[in-house]
């Protein structure tokens, strides 16, 4: 701080930075001051008034009653809270603010923690000296995820504020004056926002209440927690998921300062659901009858020890996953080891390829990596081939901060998202074209007549003039559509956007929740390798952990027919899925918000969670379950004292700062050893394939296109059914019109509802990811 | 559904300003005229949709001001001031009057559609108290017999309209 000034609150010496928000000076300094309307993300109001203090320039001046959030820090303040007058005024408001608020707190959801509860309380406003009716109001349905209860309301303004001004959503608004104002919708129906559930958060009272979390309520006090990191998307944002009598209840985000801070996406917050999801694994089972795990765990490694006997330790191969921690994918690692066996980690070569490379980019230390906060200061945004919306929500939820300060945004995708709206500039190219217009950028030069269309040269060089002047410009860029030449593409526009006096800082969205940690491990085996062997025959062991197969989009999707290869299978993971159907041998562990381990997020910073102990055989981590079966199999001693550096490819350093690691660190990011190995396939791309004229595009969304909150609550509701979209040049040429059940199904494998989107480039059509297999009962649970 | 020449004339007057959204109360005075004093849902989107911002502004504009209505209202809209000064000279009393004469209560329109009552606080008349507005007219020291004597005069202009 360059600034340094000292104020006295309450006769205590503070130090702060001039100019520094005087309210938000005293909550640093662990001075309690009541306030309502104020938020630190969201700024002051005056709204509430509730906040009041004597406040003086300096000691020998007159002190007057201020609202400290409306004033600024200046050198030798002094304020006084506890002075009488600035207490009265304080109690005079909450009396005010209680006229019409219910008195509802025994029954209410919010009971517990309710900043107003706790004023009230505080203030010692105990009886009511007013006997009017209270004032009372409809609530409105707000769809499945937010529940509305509009009499509890006190006008701080702090929602509208979030909503509208903040992530910048336009169905949700304030309405009326006076005593009454309405914070609503212009009429009932689904918020549309993706961050909707921060709504609950912001709300200082319980006019916004979690409608799932209603269902299943306790009180807070009651909840057991445990601080853990979020699954659904690499963001990897902190988030307290509670438990009461071993169900799960809900989640709230946790504030880490540098990855989510305050808030999270409805995907993660109302994704954890799958903890419930009633196909939850209880018992494992070997060759048909359920036994107890252990039996199950000894039958495995013998026969893992015997098919390696037999065959050698090349017939026995598992499959990782890039959503279980760490430290489950390096039992597992470790297993093969002792075996002889081989793992791998992706889906397809294509995936690996490009995941690989976006790992080896974030984690070499090369280029400056964003976080969310950095994110929010950058003054130039490029997003490139990808939804940002649906890929990492809360970096969108970043990007609108970045361009709410006035930043640029360019993107450059097949299809509009929803950031798009907020786009100064926003170009439509057919996948894979995204590196070619990239390329220009970073020529400078004048492309070739004819190489880009005149739309593609304007988009380029607009982007070329914003670029130069930008003292943080920031480059967002997917991976989740398994193209390498458009991460290569971003690379190379960054690194040559650093120049001596600023650098271009990226980040990389990528599939899963630990995505940067599996495309770590050291000695993964490409899919299709793997899927050749296994076709072949001579694989007759495989373990897979954590996937469902048929819904990654790998070779293996036929499970069915891939697995009758095999002669013994063994999947481990938390619920009944279609892998685990055609295992031989299954064993349940815990599902993610019950066990703990570590993640890599897309930064390469690892955050280690943890996990309630609940009781039954079923709930134990992926990794310790995986350390019993190499234990059973007598080889525990080939693991001795290994360290994550011995299973992935970083620096001691890095495995120094991971074994350091506590729950609820800021975490660590760690550093690439040596050169990760980047299979040297040439650059393809999968979806450049043609049909007919058209390529196809894969529609990332915030709901339906993760696998885990698709597996159970309410976030399955607001998936989309299955529909294809078309440019409508493209649709008029195929003769085809707005919600037609078109048949795609000869060249793209599907038959669905036709959407013209003007915002899709021409020659592409768009399809949903939809994750949302039915869930299915386990046999001993439908018994 | 406005006609297209008023949606034209309307996208271009905002278009004066040097921000559309400053034109946003006019466009909305002048679509509450058209649509007979009130503004229906529909009036909302189509304000929006001119001036080009979230329809929830808009709803947040109609509901906030005491001159939009989001009902359908009589074609006289009367207001009476019930601010201390209005409340100390009598203003209970003209509200029962209107009651007895026109048979409506505040927030009320009479059967065949000519009058709404409703009450304000303060019309800036307290030296003149108690103090009524009806459209944009404002009468001051207003006693039951004045109140007579207006609201026939606006009968006759009415029925002149009319004939």
């Amino acid at each position: 701080m360059a600034d340094n000034i000292k104020i006295t609150v309450d006769g205590q010496v503070v130090e702060t930075s001039a100019g520094e928000n005087l309210l938000q000076a005293c909550i640093n300094a662990g001075i309690l001051v009541p306030h309502f309307c104020y938020h630190e993300a969201l700024g002051e109001a005056g709204a509430c008034r509730l906040c009041a203090a004597m406040v003086s320039a300096s000691a020998d001046k007159p002190a007057r009653l201020e609202m400290t959030c409306m004033l600024k820090a200046a050198d030798g303040m002094v304020v006084s809270l506890n002075d009488p007058y600035a207490e009265g005024f304080r109690k005079g408001v909450i009396e005010d603010l209680m006229l019409n608020h219910p008195h509802d707190c025994p029954v209410c959801d919010e009971g517990g923690e309710c900043s107003l509860q706790d004023m009230t309380v505080t203030t010692q406003h105990i009886h009511r000296r007013t006997r009017f009716p209270k004032r009372t109001y409809e609530n409105q349905y707000l769809g499945p995820l937010v529940h509305h209860e509009m009499n509890r309301c006190i006008t701080c303004y702090r929602c509208v504020r979030y909503y509208r001004d903040y992530a910048l959503g336009d169905d949700f608004g304030v309405f009326g004056s006076r005593d009454r104002v309405y914070f609503g919708r212009v009429r009932d129906g689904v918020l549309q926002s993706e961050f909707s559930g921060n709504l609950i958060d912001v709300c200082p009272t319980g006019v916004f209440t979690n409608k799932i979390f209603r269902e299943v309520y306790s009180r807070p006090w009651d909840l057991q927690t445990r601080r853990s990191v979020c699954v659904n998307c690499s963001v990897g944002c902190n988030v307290l998921p509670a438990f009461r009598h071993t169900t799960f209840r809900r989640i709230v985000p946790e504030r880490n300062d540098e990855v989510n801070r305050f808030f999270m996406c409805d995907r993660g917050r109302y994704g954890g659901e799958f903890t419930n999801v009633p196909s939850r694994l209880k018992t494992a089972r070997f060759e048909g009858p359920c036994l107890p795990v252990e039996e199950v765990t000894a039958r495995t490694a013998a026969k893992l020890k015997q098919i390696a006997a037999e065959h050698g330790g090349g017939a026995i191969a598992a499959i990782g996953s890039p959503r279980a921690s760490l430290e489950a994918n390096a039992a597992l690692s470790m297993l093969m080891k002792s075996l002889g066996g081989r793992i791998s980690m992706f889906a397809n070569n294509a995936e690996r390829d490009a995941v690989r490379r976006a790992t080896a980019i974030t984690v070499s230390g090369e280029l400056n990596i964003a976080s969310l906060p950095e994110m929010e200061k950058a003054d130039f945004v490029l997003c490139v081939g990808g939804d940002v919306t649906g890929e990492a929500p809360m970096m969108d939820l970043s990007i609108r901060q970045a361009q709410r300060a006035g930043a640029p945004v360019f993107i450059i995708s097949p299809r509009a998202g929803k950031l798009d709206s907020f786009s100064t500039n926003s170009l439509r190219v057919k996948p894979g074209e995204e590196s070619s217009v990239l390329d220009h950028v970073l020529s400078g030069s004048v492309p070739p007549k004819g190489a880009l269309s005149g739309e593609q040269t304007d988009f380029a060089e607009a982007l070329i003039s914003a670029l130069g002047s930008a003292k943080h410009p920031l480059v967002v860029c997917s991976v989740l559509h398994e193209d390498i030449g458009v991460v290569d593409a971003a690379y190379w526009l960054a690194k040559r956007a650093s120049r001596l006096d600023r650098k271009c800082a990226i980040a990389f969205m990528f599939p899963s929740a630990n995505s940067v940690g599996a495309a770590l491990l050291r000695d993964d085996v490409a899919p299709e390798t793997l899927h050749a062997d296994i076709s072949a025959g001579k694989i007759k062991a495989l373990v897979v952990l954590e996937r469902n197969l048929a819904l990654d989009g790998s070779p293996f999707s036929d499970i069915e027919a891939a697995f009758s290869k095999v002669e013994f299978t063994c999947a481990i993971d938390f619920h009944e899925n279609a892998t685990t159907q055609q295992a031989s041998a299954v064993v349940p562990c815990a599902s993610h918000y019950s066990s703990f381990g570590s993640f890599l997020n897309y930064e390469g910073r690892a955050q280690r969670f943890d996990s309630l102990p609940i009781p039954g055989e079923w709930s134990r981590s992926a990794g310790e379950m995986l350390l019993s079966l190499v234990e059973a199999t007598g080889n525990e001693e080939a693991i001795g004292e290994a360290a994550f550096s011995d299973v992935y490819e970083i620096t001691p350093e890095s495995n120094t700062a991971l074994e350091a690691l506590a729950v609820g660190d800021l975490g660590n990011r760690v550093r690439l050893a040596g050169k990760l190995p980047v299979a040297k396939s040439p650059r393809r791309n999968l979806q450049t394939a043609t049909h007919n004229g058209l390529v196809a595009w894969n529609i990332e969304l915030c709901f339906g296109s993760e696998e885990l909150s698709m597996l159970h609550g309410p976030t399955r509701e607001l998936a989309p059914q299955p529909f294809v979209e078309l440019n409508p040049a493209d649709a008029e040429s195929r003769k085809l019109s707005e919600g037609e059940v078109a048949d795609f199904s000869a060249d793209f494998g599907l038959v669905a509802p036709l959407r013209l989107n003007a915002n899709l480039a021409p020659g592409v059509i768009a399809i949903p990811v939809l994750k949302t297999e039915t869930a299915i009962v386990p046999e001993e649970v439908k018994a | 559904m406005i006609p297209q020449t008023l949606k034209t004339e309307l996208t271009e007057y905002v278009k004066h300003y040097p921000s559309e959204r400053v034109g946003l109360i006019t466009v909305m005075h002048k679509l509450q005229k058209h649509y007979g004093g009130w503004l229906p849902d529909e009036a909302i989107a189509e304000a929006a949709e001119i001036v080009g911002i979230p329809e929830p502004e808009v709803e947040g504009v109609a509901t906030f001001y005491n001159w939009f209505f989001r009902e359908p209202v009589g074609r006289r809209i009367i207001v009476v001031c019930d601010s201390i000064s209005c409340h100390l000279c009598g203003c209970d009393r003209l509200v029962e009057h209107f009651k007895k004469r026109l048979g409506i209560g505040m927030g009320e329109t009479t059967a065949d559609g000519e009058y709404t009552l409703l009450p304000v606080v303060c019309l800036g008349n307290c030296d003149q108290a108690p103090s009524i507005m009806i459209d944009e007219e404002t009468y001051n020291r207003v006693t039951p017999e004045k109140l007579d004597e207006i609201l026939e005069q606006l009968s006759a202009e009415s029925a002149k309209g009319e004939s």
